[in-house]
């Protein structure tokens, strides 16, 4: 069947390079990740005392560390942790932000002043902070930090969702959905879900950026993963104490953390201009 | 051809919102019957309440008092539930073609949807109706898989009139279905609707602001004004026989296309009064130019004046 | 000489297929022409293209565009901007969306009028009261003093026409004035129209899809179809003896009010 498809323009062009080039190197870094045992050159914990503070050679790609442990294995194996948490975390703050929004939207009323007062007053206090204060208090530990972080960024989730559901709801194709006899669980999982769904896809891939820098943040802190578990923020604060001697320790760590944000962050933004519904072709 | 069988029947019905300590009154006791396969036409100027009352023959919005039944059975006050059951004998075909369609939902399934949910039929059943439900109206049966944007609004006007169709209502709304339309699909749109509500003789309003085209679909023609009917006419007679002030602004109004152009327009002064502050007396009045001190008084009642024709003067234009 | 001949228009979107196609017409001076079609057949962009205000990717292609003697296109976008408001004004279909609705009426008023004319503000007010009371408008201090949500969609259009006309504009351009009012309210509009020509001799192109106000108003008709002008008359031509296949269903295509009638 012939589709109609309008040329594409030239930003939307653009946009589309800028989504692939970070699409790929988001999946390359995911797939390091994933299979940094086949990629690492050596065991990321195993020390070689004959080489503390080795600087980068062919032997050892970006040197290694106080007590000798290969970086460039160690930041395989840290993406695993970092990324692993930042996945996970923006996984549960989605789901549970978008179901809670868009029942207080659909559903309005009493239910839906409670939930939003209820975020207002999660909102009022600085995130970090308070993802700091409550891994003080529970514990450090990756199931800990996890538990706090999604229990301080879930309402921004909540919060869009919210609002797009009540953009959504007095459109006439719900009305025009329950004259065709459709019950409130179909309006909510057919009429209104797969229409708010696209337009969070922005805020999903900015919030795996984000809740990177926030892991690294807490385990420069030494609130993080626990040693020895490799980590890119806390290879990062190991590497601070020898700034002078190897600034390898820092500046490796530190780049792959920047990289990863950028990516993520660039493919957030092209998705967003993807689907930017005055040039959008579906 | 209307029957005598009254299928819709609306009593004193009003509708109130509150806005800020205020009250907006949008429909003020609106009372008519309409015929088996008669379309009734409801023309007004934005504002007037023609929409709401729409919404609220279509069940969408809840009456403020009066009573609206269908077939004999008054669903204004219906539990939702039975309610929900009760809505397919009601369906409706809104003004803009795209804004009722979900942007992700191929036109098959957008058809499929009210037998699917009222009649429990497979899917696949549906869908090879709803392929002769869209040959019927005109259109390629493969369109079942395209999405809304790839269609144009006349098009899209013709699988919502489709969609409708699929369950058989005993009364289709439409509200301004052809009004964001060029005249040449506009008029497509007009005989394809005329012509199902003949073979189907089921009951249709038929709201519109374009009066030469309302008068063209319909049997009988209701002027609102302010949340009021003013005059209830027979289509053929409104030019020679329209008694009130206001229907006659109107037909001043038009502009024909074979107009003389020496003509001197017919402006009616001023703009309807807020319907937040309605004054006593006849809602036309201000604007009026047969007003009479009883007119800013007493508010004139819908009466019938010949057979099929009613208005609500103390003054109407005599002929 | 004529006021404004366009000559062998074509106007194309990235290089795509035209969305004007070689269409040429005169506008003699204190004459109403309007263009008329169906949606997507070019006329907006047609008048765009006059006021030198395309959409972004939107070029004239082709062909002269000449005002009072002068080639529009070969002016320079700065010489343009002092062409648009003195000699040539526009009117949208929504003036309420071309406004802005944080400012009052009289700031905006003010503001369009010292573009053009070296005034003082009292000076500026006066000028601005007297043009919307020749617009009927009953009470322009009020008028002058509201934000533009506060008037009705017939207010707002008159002041529209009001503040283009202020300038004494050779041209003024009208996308679709009439098509967001109601219908005693559309008949304003028209009557404001029509009195500009009649009283001040004011030369006006209108873009409508709305054949009988194009009818009632107009002196010459050019009817587009598909990016090309398929016919240009006096209104007489078009309106009773149309030589195109296209104008005469156009024509019939509209709902009369003697017409026949699809209902039984």
């Amino acid at each position: 069947m012939k589709k109609s498809r309008k040329p594409m323009t030239p930003s939307r062009r653009r946009a589309w390079i800028r989504f692939t080039i970070a699409l790929f190197f988001a999946v390359l870094f995911v797939c390091f990740a994933l299979f940094a045992s086949s990629f690492a050159r050596y065991d990321p914990l195993k020390t070689d005392y004959d080489n503390m503070l080795a600087a980068p050679s062919s032997r050892y790609w970006f040197g290694t560390d106080q007590l000798g442990r290969d970086i460039f294995s160690r930041i395989l194996y840290g993406g695993k942790t970092s990324l692993l948490i930042a996945f996970l975390v923006t996984g549960i703050v989605a789901t549970v932000g978008i179901f809670i929004g868009t029942a207080a939207g659909f559903l309005g009323g009493v239910f839906d002043g409670i939930l939003m007062r209820f975020c207002d007053m999660l909102m009022a206090f600085p995130g970090s902070i308070f993802t700091i204060a409550m891994v003080s208090f529970i514990g450090t530990g990756i199931p800990n930090l996890i538990l706090a972080m999604s229990l301080t960024s879930w309402t921004g989730f909540a919060r869009i969702s919210r609002s797009l559901v009540l953009s959504i709801k007095n459109n006439v194709y719900i009305e025009q959905a329950r004259m065709g006899g459709a019950s409130d669980w179909k309006i909510l999982f057919v009429y209104i879900i797969p229409n708010v769904l696209p337009s969070l896809l922005v805020n999903i891939f900015q919030s795996i950026g984000g809740k990177l820098l926030t892991i690294s943040g807490l385990s420069l802190l030494g609130l993080g993963s626990p040693p020895p578990t490799p980590e890119w923020g806390f290879m990062l604060s190991e590497g601070k104490n020898f700034m002078y001697q190897a600034p390898w320790m820092l500046v490796f760590p530190g780049l792959v953390i920047l990289i990863n944000v950028v990516i993520f962050n660039l493919l957030s933004d092209s998705i967003q201009d993807l689907m930017n519904p005055k040039e959008s072709t579906w | 051809m209307p029957s005598n069988e009254i299928i819709l029947k609306v009593e004193d019905v009003y509708k109130k919102f509150p806005v800020k300590k205020r009250t907006l009154h949008a429909v003020s006791g609106i009372s008519f019957e309409l015929f088996r396969g008669e379309t009734l036409g409801l023309v007004g100027e934005s504002g007037c309440g023609k929409s709401t009352l729409a919404r609220m023959i279509a069940g969408s919005l809840p009456v403020t008092s009066g009573t609206i039944t269908l077939n004999g059975v008054d669903y204004t006050k219906m539990k939702p539930k039975e309610f929900r059951k009760f809505r397919r004998n009601i369906q409706m075909v809104f003004q803009d073609p795209l804004s009722s369609f979900s942007p992700r939902m191929k036109i098959g399934k957008y058809i499929c949807e009210p037998r699917i949910n009222y009649d429990r039929v497979s899917k696949e059943e549906a869908m090879k109706e709803a392929c002769v439900l869209l040959e019927k109206v005109g259109l390629p049966a493969d369109f079942a898989d395209r999405f809304p944007h790839e269609l144009s609004g006349g098009q899209l006007q013709r699988v919502a009139i489709a969609r409708a169709m699929a369950i058989d209502p005993r009364l289709l709304i439409c509200d301004e279905a052809t009004g964001a339309l060029d005249v040449s699909i506009q008029n497509q749109i007009a005989k394809l609707l005329v012509g199902f509500i003949e073979e189907k003789n089921m009951g249709c309003l038929f709201i519109g602001h374009d009066l030469a085209l309302v008068r063209s679909v319909t049997q009988r023609i209701a002027i609102m004004y302010l949340g009021r009917i003013v005059e209830l006419i027979n289509s053929e007679d409104l030019e020679k026989e329209c008694a009130h002030p206001y229907t006659q602004a109107l037909l001043g109004s038009v502009f024909d296309v074979y107009c003389d152009r020496s003509r001197p327009i017919a402006l009616l002064t001023g703009e309807p009064p807020s319907p937040l502050e309605l004054h006593e007396g006849c809602p036309f009045a201000v604007r009026c130019g047969n007003c009479t001190e009883r007119c800013t008084r007493e508010v004139p009642a819908l009466e019938e004046t010949a057979p099929g024709h009613s208005v609500a003067c103390f003054n109407p234009v005599s002929r | 000489m004529s006021l404004l001949e366009v000559r062998h228009c074509t106007i194309r979107y990235q290089n795509g297929a035209p969305a004007v196609d070689d269409v040429s017409f005169n506008v003699e001076k204190g004459q109403i022409v309007s263009l008329v079609g169906e949606s997507g057949s070019g006329k907006t962009t047609m008048i765009r293209a006059i006021l030198g205000l395309l959409p972004p990717g939107g070029k004239v292609s082709d062909g002269e565009i000449i005002l009072d003697g002068h080639d529009l296109l070969k002016l320079s976008e700065h010489e343009m901007e002092a062409v648009r408001g003195k000699d040539i004004a526009m009117i949208f279909q929504d003036v309420g969306l071309s406004m802005d609705p944080v400012r009052t009426v009289k700031n905006q008023y003010i503001e369009a009028i010292k573009t053009h004319e070296s005034l003082n503000r009292k000076e500026c007010y006066d000028k601005a009261v007297d043009m919307l009371k020749r617009m009927h408008l009953t009470d322009p201090n009020r008028v002058m003093n509201s934000y533009p949500f506060e008037l009705s969609g017939g207010m707002k259009q008159r002041v529209g026409i009001a503040m283009g006309m202020t300038a004494q504009p050779k041209l003024l351009l009208a996308d679709e004035p009439t098509s967001a009012l109601d219908v005693t309210i559309q008949a304003q509009v028209v009557y404001e129209l029509k009195e500009l020509r009649d009283k001040y001799g004011a030369t006006i192109i209108l873009v409508t899809h709305n054949m009988g106000v194009a009818s009632y108003l107009s002196d010459c008709i050019g009817v587009m179809k598909m990016s090309k002008m398929v016919e240009f008359g006096t209104r007489d031509e078009i309106v009773f003896s149309p030589r195109m296949e296209y104008t005469r269903d156009l024509i019939e295509a509209v709902p009369k009010m003697g017409g026949a009638r699809f209902a039984k």
